[in-house]
């Protein structure tokens, strides 16, 4: 795994105009940007100022060091790794820089027959808890398949998609020889955690996962970049489920992409009153984009079959059914959005010292969890 | 010629004999207060002056010096009003010299010459009492405050006039009769019956008054965390008496109650937050109680928690540990007595509507928020209870039980830990589990869900749950209700930290 110089500057460039791409163009994009050749970048970008191009020396010793600190392989468009799938798009990234178990994920993203599948699952960062949860779950689901769970790393429905997955391979233990079960396409440099505050998820991903980026390291993520890095989460993905998304939200754009390249659209449906699921509901109109609501679904949308791999831990019904006789309805009723310990009673229509029991029971296995308002949150959902 | 008087002045809560020294010799008509005295002892000069005049005596046109000794320790207050006047008359002849050694006397005076009623009555007859003094003379607001201490003469004097009258008057006694101590001690604070709603917040008070445990309440403005944190002193079991008499020294001492003999009620005291760390601690060049001091023996309450300065949160940590608070002010040093229960509220998230659809805050917001509030004083802080804005039948259903019920429950509880205490002897909270609990709390603490502090809070929590229900062995259901009611937000953040 290695990349050649003349990729290694591009990706440079790249990092050196990021900030005069956010000023010029407000943030966004133009569409056709980075299919441009250098030279017409730097006279698109910064018609009047000179770049300096970096030596070709340094940017190799950059690498290197890279490649020394944080275990960062840079991986260019030659390379015999790099996944044929991102030249279907105009503007395939010139170098991919990738943490932890990269090689493992791209090579999944190849053609090789009887491969297991990459899904990538997207959606709002101001989710609402039950999408977050049916993210999870689709994710816990994959990952017990064996398929690889792609996302964003951002708050809300990619953090719970991500942690979903990695709930599974924490709980296996699995080594991620055959495949990482998770993996996060980062929107500016893959050294640190962005945002900073999902440091924890970075490392767990990062132990369990791989962690891509197109932008060098050290590269500060801009808001045309998040975009950019979307359309990267569609092209290495076999397909693209959107969980709550607003009519905003940028896991549109994801999805945009996605058709732009022929991947399956699916969508977890969400209430049809609620404004923040607007945008994936209406998703669902479209010709070809179809409903999610568990794993096969998603396999029967990818066209693979997806079976429960032998060595991973069945879903959370059993632990929860030894929780206690109220132990189904209490997840029963968290299911549909967090609840006080009153909320739960109501539900459970037996004596109240068994949901107490119950709660007790379930918080110790790490079930659910209280939040700060004292309401109790589901923290895994279940199969 | 010379007079000598005794009063005593307050250091930190602490009186501290001073000899008053009225010196009025042939000379250039001077007046001269000598002895490291505060501003308030300087002025006293013209008080006195209009006072002796008001009152039909004459200030002598002579050389006048007063002495406050000791002259190394700082004296304050208005207090040496009346030693200072009184001295001058009898070092001038106009009052006979009966009785100065054996009287205490304290008290500022108007320009009128009329005593007015002052701080710190208690400590000073506690002095008085302790110098061996047969009596303290006092303005009459102050009777039944000095009036706590036994085997002392308390003389009321409303006048300049009267006090030196009654200087001289061995053995008289103006003590009230009946003292306030033997009155039974009344509720007459708020009442648990006011607060609709809230089980579990009710739940929580009931628990936090049986065991002492400090308690965090979070939830939206307006849904009664102000409310329920009032009522928590009506909760606890009256202060006995060697307890009240603390209570009402630090209260005399602060200015907070003149007069009025023993406190009866345990105080409460919230202060906003952007109260210092040495108004919550105390401090000052002359060390003053602060607020945590002011709340002793009863309830201290944060309100919005996470906006108090954290250097203030960060000063109260130890003293809640200790149960007092040493102040070091200008290589002095000086104790208070700071057993609070602290009560704590917070907003459930920075727009403060947290968990209802009005919410906007975004994970950052909560991240921020989070982090924000788990600061300094969370790992002292036992219990953590949401109170959720009440439904509409809880706020138009019948009124909640009283205070008084609560505080049968929780007195029955403090008195059931006391007989198992005597009775068992010192012994590990772990050996009262019985086997169900000690499973559970085996698989809470396996999967790494409790800290090893957190598994001795939630043991003391499960205790005082057991006793409520006076149950010698601490049963799962009580174990369960513990880990309901605990604090977890500082665990969470410790497993978050290591787990990153």
């Amino acid at each position: 795994m290695s990349a050649c110089p003349e990729c290694l500057a591009r990706t440079a460039l790249l990092a050196a105009l990021s900030g005069d791409v956010e000023r010029r163009f407000h943030g966004r994009r133009p569409p056709a940007l980075l299919s441009l050749d250098d030279e017409a970048l730097i006279s698109t970008v910064r018609p009047a100022g000179a770049v300096r191009r970096p030596d070709p020396a340094r940017l190799a010793d950059a690498a290197e060091a890279a490649r020394r600190d944080h275990g960062i392989e840079a991986i260019c468009r030659h390379d015999p790794v790099y996944p044929d799938r991102l030249r279907q798009l105009d503007d395939p990234p010139a170098v991919l820089h990738v943490r932890g178990a990269g090689a493992e994920l791209l090579r999944r993203c190849g053609d090789a027959p009887g491969r297991a599948p990459v899904v990538a699952i997207v959606g709002a960062r101001r989710a609402p808890d039950e999408g977050r949860l049916a993210a999870a779950r689709v994710a816990a689901q994959l990952a017990a398949c064996g398929a690889t769970v792609l996302s964003g790393m951002a708050y809300g429905i990619d953090a719970a998609a991500h942690d979903g997955a990695l709930r599974i391979a924490e709980a296996g233990d699995a080594p991620i020889g055959d495949g990482p079960l998770t993996a996060a396409v980062l929107a500016g440099g893959i050294e640190r955690a962005h945002p900073s505050g999902l440091h924890a998820l970075y490392r767990r991903i990062l132990r369990h996962g791989a962690i891509l980026g197109e932008l060098p390291p050290g590269t500060t993520p801009r808001r045309w970049t998040f975009p950019a890095r979307n359309r990267l989460i569609a092209a290495l993905a076999d397909g693209v489920v959107v969980v709550a998304a607003s009519q905003r939200s940028g896991s549109l754009i994801t999805a945009g992409f996605a058709a732009d390249l022929d991947r399956p659209i699916g969508v977890v449906p969400g209430p049809t009153m609620d404004d923040r699921y607007a945008g994936s509901n209406r998703l669902l109109r479209v010709e070809g984009v179809r409903p999610v609501l568990d794993a096969s679904d998603v396999g029967d949308l990818i066209g693979a079959t997806l079976d429960q791999l032998p060595d991973r831990p069945p879903g959370d019904d059993a632990a929860v059914a030894s929780c206690g006789t109220a132990a189904p309805a209490v997840v029963a009723r968290l299911r549909r959005g967090p609840g006080t310990i009153r909320d739960l009673e109501d539900a459970h229509r037996g004596p109240p010292t068994e949901v107490l029991l119950a709660v007790a029971e379930l918080e110790a296995r790490g079930v659910l969890r209280r939040g700060l308002d004292g309401r109790l949150h589901l923290v895994r959902p279940g199969s | 010629m010379l007079a000598r008087l005794r009063t005593f002045t307050i250091d930190g809560l602490e009186p501290r004999a001073v000899a008053v020294e009225v010196d009025v010799r042939p000379g250039l008509p001077s007046f001269t207060i000598v002895g490291l005295g505060d501003r308030a002892v300087r002025e006293a000069r013209e008080r006195v002056r209009a006072a002796l005049g008001n009152q039909g005596y004459e200030l002598p046109q002579r050389r006048i010096t007063v002495n406050l000794a000791p002259a190394s320790l700082p004296k304050q207050g208005p207090g040496f009003d009346l030693p200072i006047a009184l001295g001058l008359l009898v070092a001038s002849g106009q009052v006979p010299a009966g009785g100065l050694d054996r009287v205490a006397v304290a008290g500022e005076l108007s320009l009128s010459g009329e005593l007015r009623p002052g701080r710190g009555a208690l400590p000073v007859a506690e002095g008085a009492r302790a110098a061996g003094l047969e009596a303290v003379l006092l303005a009459p607001d102050q009777v039944a405050e000095a009036a706590l201490v036994p085997d002392l003469g308390v003389r009321g004097a409303r006048t300049l006039r009267e006090a030196a009258a009654a200087l001289g008057e061995e053995g008289r006694d103006d003590r009230p009769p009946t003292t306030d101590a033997d009155r039974p001690p009344e509720h007459e604070g708020p009442d648990l019956r006011d607060v609709r709603g809230q089980p579990l917040a009710r739940r929580a008070l009931e628990i936090a008054a049986a065991g002492q445990h400090s308690l965090l309440l979070v939830g939206p403005p307006g849904t009664g965390k102000t409310m329920l944190a009032r009522r928590l002193p009506g909760l606890l079991p009256p202060m006995p008496t060697r307890e009240a008499l603390e209570v009402t020294r630090i209260h005399s001492v602060s200015g907070l109650r003149t007069g009025g003999g023993l406190a009866v009620e345990r105080p409460f005291r919230a202060p906003h937050h952007g109260t210092s760390a040495s108004g919550l601690v105390g401090g000052g060049s002359v060390p003053r109680p602060g607020e945590i001091t002011l709340a002793h023996r009863g309830v201290l309450f944060l309100d919005e928690l996470p906006e108090f300065r954290r250097d203030a949160l960060e000063a109260l940590r130890q003293p809640l540990e200790d149960g007092r608070v040493t102040v070091l002010r200008g290589g002095r040093r000086s104790v208070f007595p700071a057993r609070v229960l602290l009560v704590a509220a917070a907003n459930p998230c920075p727009c403060g509507h947290g968990g209802t659809p009005r919410c906007r805050c975004g994970d950052v917001d909560l991240e921020r928020y989070r982090r924000k509030l788990s600061g300094p004083l969370l790992d002292r802080i036992d219990l953590h209870v949401g109170c959720p804005r009440p439904s509409a039948e809880e706020i138009a259903g019948p009124a909640g039980e009283d205070s008084a019920a609560v505080r049968a429950r929780v007195a029955a509880a403090r008195r059931f830990a006391d007989a198992r205490r005597r009775d068992r002897g010192p012994r590990r909270l772990d050996a009262d589990l019985d086997e169900g609990a000690a499973g559970l709390l085996g698989r809470c603490y396996a999967r790494g869900g409790l800290s090893a502090r957190g598994r001795t809070r939630i043991l003391r929590l499960a205790r005082t749950i057991a006793d409520l229900d006076r149950s010698l062995s601490i049963g799962v259901l009580h174990l369960a209700e513990a880990l309901q009611l605990r604090q977890a937000i500082a665990a969470e953040d410790e497993q978050r930290e290591q787990a990153a």
